[in-house]
């Protein structure tokens, strides 16, 4: 390999042009712990773009920003659960089931699918309850609190999980969901339960998680 | 509030060549050691996360002279880049161990010690074949082309006494414990590849170099014309970073659980050496050992010396 080569991975440029949390997250999920994997920087940047900026962060940024635009940023107390309300609930049930298993094998591909798996549910039910139309109606405020409580609940669950694989990030966004505990005391099997956000505390205003790179701006020779 | 915790948990990452510059597959090791680090304390677990650097032989003390320093002090600034790295990196090892410690060294010397006083280490000649820049030695047998199998590099002829770990009588007792313990060795396909290189007979390891040919290393205790073989040494800091012989509590807690994550270039050391050496000292074996892959760059396949940023040796 020549030496030009050699530099553009050089872990100080990777984490100076991607940042740590992106580095540490495509390593990881990229390839199978104990198989060989190919580094790409468009491979990396597809990452960042799809998984972090589109899934995770869009996730993140127009829920909160919905809580702020609604509720004047105070996370709102939750009505009875519907049926889709529990249905997503046990998407979180079921990767906290997974999650333990596939860390004891060394499978941090798999651990994190199924935490995407979870983020592509939160994506689904914020689509499928359509908060903003629910903002349009009185009526329809209990049904609004609830959808907005259960998707910032679900944001909480996933910080909790990604915090291994994501430190910082997953900080923040533990912080800007206005939670004072600190995340490196918490215990996955008791505060991974669903219901530990409480209402009443106030969010903060998004700042963006992953910027979406554009491809045309970055150069490696 | 933290509830009571749910056990012990101990993972390391290889100790880094010094001499190395930090590269993508040391970052890999590592971060994924952070992680599984961090997955456990918040499952509850008290873990323990130890990683540093490998900081003898020639390599070292030849880089040092060309630069007209001290070879620790060689060490001292060239550890920097990797304490930075995984600064910057989050990562959040309880401890660095390097082998130029004092509490390092002492662990090696008495281990030593105590195996030349049990009759494990003994006296014997040496005949065969060297390869300067690996460090290594290599049998008539082993060569490739009459080259180091590893660098394909020239070797040179060598005819000395050394010191040597009686590793071959512990040959079935290994191929008994990774046929019972199916988690040992992982993935799979790395503890097949080792139960067929224990098909072939386990000669005894070589454990010393004279020091005419290498003057930095741990000095053996019991003849000071020799200094430790750098896998020897390096090995050892999985015990002694976490207070072996200190008669700390933290050791006994710890080493049971053992998780060494290696690259799968170093998966003989620490599958065969490793193991037979803790079982001449009286300790366990790891837990266990997983070997992960290597990473090409956009599509190109590494060269040797590319490849080798774990260790020096194959
Ligand atoms: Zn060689």
């Amino acid at each position: 390999m020549s030496k030009s080569l050699q530099n553009v991975v050089e872990p100080n440029r990777l984490i100076d042009t991607y940042g740590a949390d992106a580095v540490r997250y495509f390593l990881m999920r990229e390839v199978p712990f104990g198989l060989d994997g190919d580094f790409s920087h468009a491979a990396m940047v597809n990452r960042i773009n799809s998984d972090l900026a589109n899934d995770l962060g869009n996730l993140f940024s127009r829920t909160l920003s919905m809580v702020i635009r609604y509720f004047e940023g105070t996370i709102p107390a939750p009505s009875p659960p519907a049926e889709i309300d529990r249905r997503f609930q046990e998407v979180s049930l079921k990767v906290l089931t997974q999650l333990p298993e596939q860390m004891n094998n060394l499978s941090f591909h798999r651990a994190l699918a199924t935490i995407w798996e979870m983020i592509g549910a939160s994506n689904k039910y914020v689509d499928e309850t359509a908060p903003w139309s629910l903002a349009k109606e009185e009526k329809d405020r209990p049904r609004l609190s609830t959808v907005l409580y259960q998707t910032l609940e679900s944001l909480r669950i996933i910080a909790l999980l990604l915090a291994p694989f994501m430190p910082s990030s997953s900080e923040k966004i533990w912080v800007q969901l206005g939670m004072e505990e600190n995340l490196w005391e918490q215990n996955m099997e008791e505060n991974g339960k669903w219901g530990g956000l409480k209402p009443g505390k106030k969010v903060v205003k998004p700042t963006p998680l992953f910027p979406r790179i554009d491809t045309t701006k970055i150069s490696f020779e | 509030m933290r509830p009571k915790s749910k056990g012990f948990f101990y993972v390391t990452t290889p100790i880094y060549y010094v001499n190395d510059v930090p590269h993508i597959g040391h970052a890999y090791t590592t971060i994924a050691a952070d992680i599984l680090t961090r997955f456990k304390r918040l499952e509850g677990y008290q873990a323990f996360f130890l990683t540093g650097t490998d900081e003898h032989g020639q390599k070292v003390e030849k880089a040092a002279q060309e630069r007209g320093v001290d070879p620790k002090a060689h060490c001292d600034e060239m550890v920097k880049r990797f304490q930075s790295l995984w600064q910057r990196l989050n990562i959040s090892n309880n401890d660095f161990i390097r082998t130029t410690e004092p509490r390092h060294k002492k662990v090696v010397q008495q281990i030593l010690q105590d195996l030349y006083d049990r009759g494990e280490i003994y006296q014997d000649s040496y005949e065969g074949w060297y390869c300067v820049p690996c460090e290594r030695f290599w049998t008539e047998k082993d060569l490739a082309g009459g080259n180091c199998p590893d660098c394909l590099r020239e070797v040179v002829e060598i005819l000395e006494k050394n010191y040597f770990f009686r590793m071959s009588k512990y040959q079935s007792w290994l191929i008994e414990h990774i046929e019972k313990n199916d988690r040992f060795i992982l993935p799979t396909s790395r503890r097949n590849e080792i139960l067929g290189f224990l098909h072939g007979p386990l000669e005894d390891l070589c454990i010393s170099r004279p020091k005419k040919r290498l003057r930095w290393g741990i000095e053996i205790p019991f003849d000071t014309d020799y200094v430790t073989y750098v896998w020897f040494d390096a090995l050892i800091n999985y015990v002694s970073g976490i207070g072996y012989g200190s008669g700390e509590n933290a050791f006994s807690h710890f080493w049971p659980q053992a998780i060494h994550l290696i690259g799968k270039d170093i998966l003989t050391t620490h599958t065969v050496y490793w193991p037979t050496m803790l079982q001449g000292i009286g300790l366990t074996p790891p837990g266990m050992v997983f070997a992960h892959g290597w990473w090409t760059v956009e599509g190109k396949r590494c060269p040797n010396r590319f490849r080798m940023w774990w260790s020096r040796t194959g």
